[in-house]
């Protein structure tokens, strides 16, 4: 089997292997399989693994190893699954399709190597999918995100008529125009799981097989409480005023970073330069988008302050990126010139 | 003569743009080969497309450009011959486009004599142009939306090139585009293949290589399949076809490369549902074809094109994915269905208030007042010019008209907008007249489809776009160039199509007015509209629009009337006799007033030639007989009086000087000229006629 390290940036990735590696399985897989099966996978290929990322985020993509890492030119690939809050789509685990958090496995292959979509397919005969008895269909989808200020061209990947995947070369991100272009994989495991399992019900998902007695513990065993409980409070509790508050603190602070940013490409130490907080500052404005979610979930933001709110959050993010571009500039060049 | 093949492979082509890509794709290898002289009278272009790939072969090509004959000029004569020989000068020009010095000869050109020459330029080889010309033929090829995907950027295209084929006969011709190198290798069927490289031999051998790898390259052998396959499937369900979609029908061809059928069910309870939702859940959400019965009605079953071929196993496996899916969405539905009647529409209209319209206008809520108030007006208008409506209907369906969007069906299903708020209207037990017409408020969303039955729901309609219309202006969101963002010239041509096609009685500016927002903009931005209909919908002359609208152009069915007569009767010479006597009328009066000519108090008895008597009788028979006519909207008859004053027009024209010396009998004949003038006015301004 091969698992040698491999230089990030190659452009062709060994396709062989995965059969091997890979037999069918007897039983579906459980969702923690699926979950191990793609990341052993994609680190066969050269990816990084990484944990969830422990801030609110809405997609895998704002966290930020996809926001910052598609930024400037070194190249990287990486793979981890995110749980991915939503609000608003919270249904007090009642609705057995839809989830206030559902878990992304996201994958970032920056650049993306010629056999990106074949690779793709290997991952999917990794989980267990059988292509030749499945019809699959790449249909154009194109990803953009206001908020974000970021946008990429791309598919749905669709499987027997579900959306098992949204697969997009980003072309835009934080609102600066990208160079090298980023593929973004992002898989959705609920969606997934039910699939493979064939149950009608997330809930009913199988998230883990005891092997020595066989007893399974279901996903409802494990994430419907969570649901509720959240559902309750991002519905009924959350204090709308509060949360206004905290937009506004996180905002500001958020905002403060990015202003004092500005003087970074005056200073001549690498070091000086390297240390600046952006990173912190992206966890604020990440912080603002959770709460712009959680108030729209309130029902609190009319549609007309929506699309300010949007707008001020957008913001912050383009600021994050614009200064974390320059400070990783700046402190390249320092360094090349000591 | 050797057959040319180029093929662009790509990861997958959006569906909506491969059709139009390989119509490009295959004028643009023509005139490549046109311009460069290697077609043949026999030669044949014939392109094929797929997800995954662009295809031309252009067989029966020169293998050569053929030689031309070249005439080349040099120095002037006078530097290239001195001392009876040719100079210095004269030798290095012969060397330089090689020929003998013996073979110079003088030429005469515009700019005075030269030294020239009669060259042979070889034609150079197909493959060594092709080679040359390949790349900018296949990077000029026009994409609605591009992308980036190698590093530095150095190329957009639609999706990234993974192969390029381009071989004459058997041999590769080298090119390089988006980082990809032409070879002879193709690639089949991404799983019913695999990623094995398939090797062609021969350029014609290319849809037969395909299909041993399970691709069929040509679209319209797909789309036969795909319909054949259609049929048969649908031949087990008893009574069943499927309902016919040619743009779903396009879709699908466009995304399969071996395209199979296959049918499944879904459980009877949801035919419960309206089948306008169930077709949209099928048709847009799962591009599934649906399948009727005898009467139309839907049956639970379901149509879908695959794009794979697979054995039993497969099949009940695809099938009950299918159905999976296709369940859980109807669930939705289902309950969004049930959910939404909890709350009926009309309790929904305080709930509007919270649905933005425009952030810088109000909420739907206020739409709806303003709509309301619009409908009054004119559903009283109809009536008062004897249109039978129910007027208490109308403005019920205008007020519940917006309430669906707070639906949540509609939040699901946005395409259903309308649709639904009729569909609830009708399950909560208000007249068909209010639900159809909420029903139908949308109609036409496009140029095929009719406009609504009802007059009820053509007057929703029409107000509701024309509010839109007025308001939007009123804040400066108007229409430009390609920004339309509110698609206002849409509703623009709903608008005089719902007019035209109903024939109301109703004059665009009483519309306008109607709104309170009278503004020029607007009533300028629907006659651009009008004239917008009279082209593209109904196909008229462009001068034929000109001259209606110059005369008015602001009752709608009346426009239409007056350019089918003029159409009708722009052939006759006779008509053009007088369209070109009413060009030169209005130039002679409009000289004549302006060197201070008045006529008004002419005398009638100085007019004692004959013609002039001629043509003052038939002028004023004509004038009572046109006013009657046009009264009638009777226009083809009234053009056709218009043109029997052809003679009469003709003879003035041809004896009689207008613009004599004598200023009496001179505004006694322009007062007769204005009055002919007066007599064929007011159906359309005959000097836009372009004289054959």
């Amino acid at each position: 089997m091969v698992i040698a390290s491999r230089m990030l940036g190659s452009h062709t990735l060994s396709a062989s292997g995965a059969a091997a590696d890979f037999g069918q399985p007897a039983a579906p897989l459980t969702f923690q399989e699926l979950l191990f099966r793609l990341q052993t996978f994609w680190a066969s290929r050269g990816c990084v693994l990484q944990q969830p990322y422990d801030v609110e985020v809405g997609a895998g993509t704002m966290a930020p190893e996809t926001f910052l890492r598609v930024l400037g030119p070194r190249p990287y690939r990486i793979g981890y699954a995110q749980p991915s809050r939503r609000p608003a789509d919270g249904r007090y685990g009642e609705n057995p399709n839809r989830l206030f958090k559902h878990t992304q496995f996201q994958l970032i292959l920056k650049p993306p190597p010629t056999n990106v979509q074949e690779l793709y397919l290997e991952s999917l005969a990794a989980i267990g999918i059988d292509l030749r008895r499945h019809d699959l269909k790449f249909e154009e989808d194109n990803w953009e995100s206001p908020t974000l200020g970021a946008w990429g061209i791309g598919w749905q990947v669709m499987l027997d008529g579900l959306e098992i995947t949204q697969f997009t070369y980003f072309q835009q991100c934080g609102g600066i125009d990208l160079d090298p272009i980023t593929a973004e994989i992002t898989y959705g495991l609920e969606r997934i799981a039910a699939f493979l399992q064939d149950v009608d019900s997330i809930y009913d998902i199988v998230w883990m097989r005891d092997p020595t007695t066989g007893n399974e513990i279901r996903y409802g065993d494990i994430r419907l409480e969570d649901e509720l409980h959240f559902s309750v409070y991002n519905f009924e509790y959350a204090d709308v005023e509060k949360l206004w508050e905290h937009l506004r603190l996180y905002e500001a602070e958020c905002q403060a970073l990015i202003d004092g940013a500005s003087t970074l490409a005056d200073l001549t130490d690498a070091a000086q330069i390297r240390r600046y907080p952006l990173l912190s500052a992206f966890d604020l404005c990440l912080k603002c988008s959770h709460l712009f979610n959680l108030l729209d979930a309130r029902g609190a933001i009319s549609v007309t302050e929506r699309v300010g709110v949007i707008a001020r959050i957008r913001a912050l993010a383009v600021g994050v990126a614009r200064a974390y571009t320059s400070q990783q500039q700046a402190a390249e060049r320092e360094n090349t010139d000591a | 003569m050797p057959d040319f093949l180029l093929e662009i492979g790509l990861e997958e082509i959006p569906s909506r743009m491969l059709a139009a890509a390989q119509k490009e794709l295959a004028e643009r290898v023509e005139s490549l080969l046109r311009e460069q002289r290697l077609l043949e009278s026999s030669s044949q272009i014939v392109s094929y497309s797929t997800p995954r790939r662009l295809a031309a072969l252009a067989s029966g090509l020169k293998a050569q450009q053929s030689d031309v004959q070249e005439e080349v000029v040099g120095p002037s004569w006078k530097i290239a011959w001195q001392q009876d020989a040719f100079s210095a000068a004269a030798t290095a020009f012969a060397r330089k486009v090689g020929v003998s010095v013996d073979a110079l000869r003088k030429v005469a050109t515009p700019k005075g004599e030269y030294v020239g020459a009669t060259v042979l330029r070889r034609g150079e080889a197909a493959s060594a142009i092709l080679a040359a010309m390949l790349p900018a033929c296949v990077s000029g090829l026009y994409w609605p939306k591009n992308m980036y995907w190698r590093e530095g950027k150095p190329e957009r295209f639609v999706r990234p090139v993974r192969w390029l084929i381009a071989m004459l006969d058997s041999t590769v011709i080298p090119f390089s585009f988006a980082g990809q190198t032409a070879a002879a290798s193709t690639r089949g069927h991404r799983i019913l293949h695999g990623d094995e490289p398939v090797l062609l031999h021969r350029a014609t051998d290319y849809a037969q290589r395909l299909r041993e790898v399970f691709v069929l390259v040509d679209p319209v052998e797909r789309r036969h399949v795909i319909r054949k396959a259609l049929d048969r499937v649908t031949r087990i369900i008893p009574q069943g076809r499927w309902r016919e979609d040619e743009e779903l029908i396009e879709t699908v061809v466009h995304l399969t490369e071996w395209p199979t059928v296959l049918c499944g069910m879904f459980e009877s309870e949801y035919l419960g549902l309206p089948q306008e939702v169930l077709v949209t859940v099928m048709r847009d959400h799962q591009k599934f074809f649906a399948v009727e019965g005898a009467g139309g009605a839907l049956l639970p079953y379901f149509l879908t094109v695959l794009n794979t071929e697979v054995d039993d196993e497969g099949q009940a496996i695809i099938r009950h994915g299918n159905e999976r899916v296709l369940r859980s969405r109807f669930k939705d539905a289902q309950f969004f269905w049930n959910a939404d009647q909890k709350i009926p529409l009309t309790e929904r209209v305080e709930l509007l208030r919270s649905v933005t319209f425009q952030k810088d206008l109000g909420s739907y809520f206020w739409k709806t007042e303003q709509n309301l108030r619009i409908a009054e007006v004119i559903g009283k208008t109809l009536q008062s010019r004897g249109k039978v409506l129910d007027h208490v209907a109308l403005l019920q369906a205008v007020l519940l008209a917006k309430t669906d969007l707070t639906a949540e069906l509609v939040k699901e299903f946005t395409e259903l907008q309308g649709i639904v708020g009729g569909l609830y209207a009708q399950a909560q037990g208000l007249s068909e007249t209010v639900a159809s017409a909420i029903y139908a408020q949308y109609l036409p969303a496009s140029s095929e489809d009719p406009i609504p039955q009802t007059i009820e729901a053509q007057i929703t309609g029409l107000v509701d776009r024309m509010q839109t219309i007025a308001a939007m202006f009123s804040i400066g969101n108007i229409p430009s160039g390609s920004r339309d963002p509110f698609a206002l010239r849409r509703a623009g041509n709903a608008i005089v199509r719902i007019l035209a096609e109903s024939a109301f009685p109703l004059r665009l500016s009483e519309l306008i007015a109607a709104t309170g927002q009278p503004e020029a903009s607007v009533a300028l931005f629907l006659r651009e509209r009008l004239g917008f209909y009279l082209k593209e919908n109904r196909g008229f002359a462009y001068d034929v629009i000109a001259a209606v609208m110059a005369s008015d152009a602001d009752d709608v069915p009346d426009a239409c009337a007056r350019c089918e007569a003029l159409s009708a009767v722009r052939g006759s010479t006779d008509f053009m006799v007088v369209a070109a006597a009413y060009k030169r009328i209005r130039n002679i009066l409009e000289q004549a007033r302006q060197a201070g000519n008045k006529w008004a108090e002419a005398d009638d008895r100085l007019l004692t030639e004959p013609e002039e008597q001629a043509l003052f009788a038939a002028s004023a028979r004509l004038a009572a007989q046109v006013c009657e006519l046009r009264a009638l909207h009777q226009y083809r008859q009234a053009l056709e009086a218009i043109a029997s004053l052809a003679p009469s027009v003709d003879a003035f024209f041809s004896k009689i000087m207008v613009m004599t010396p004598d200023a009496a009998l001179r505004a006694a004949r322009l007062r007769l000229i204005e009055s002919v003038l007066v007599s064929i006015s007011g159906i359309a301004d005959f000097a836009e006629i372009v004289q054959a």
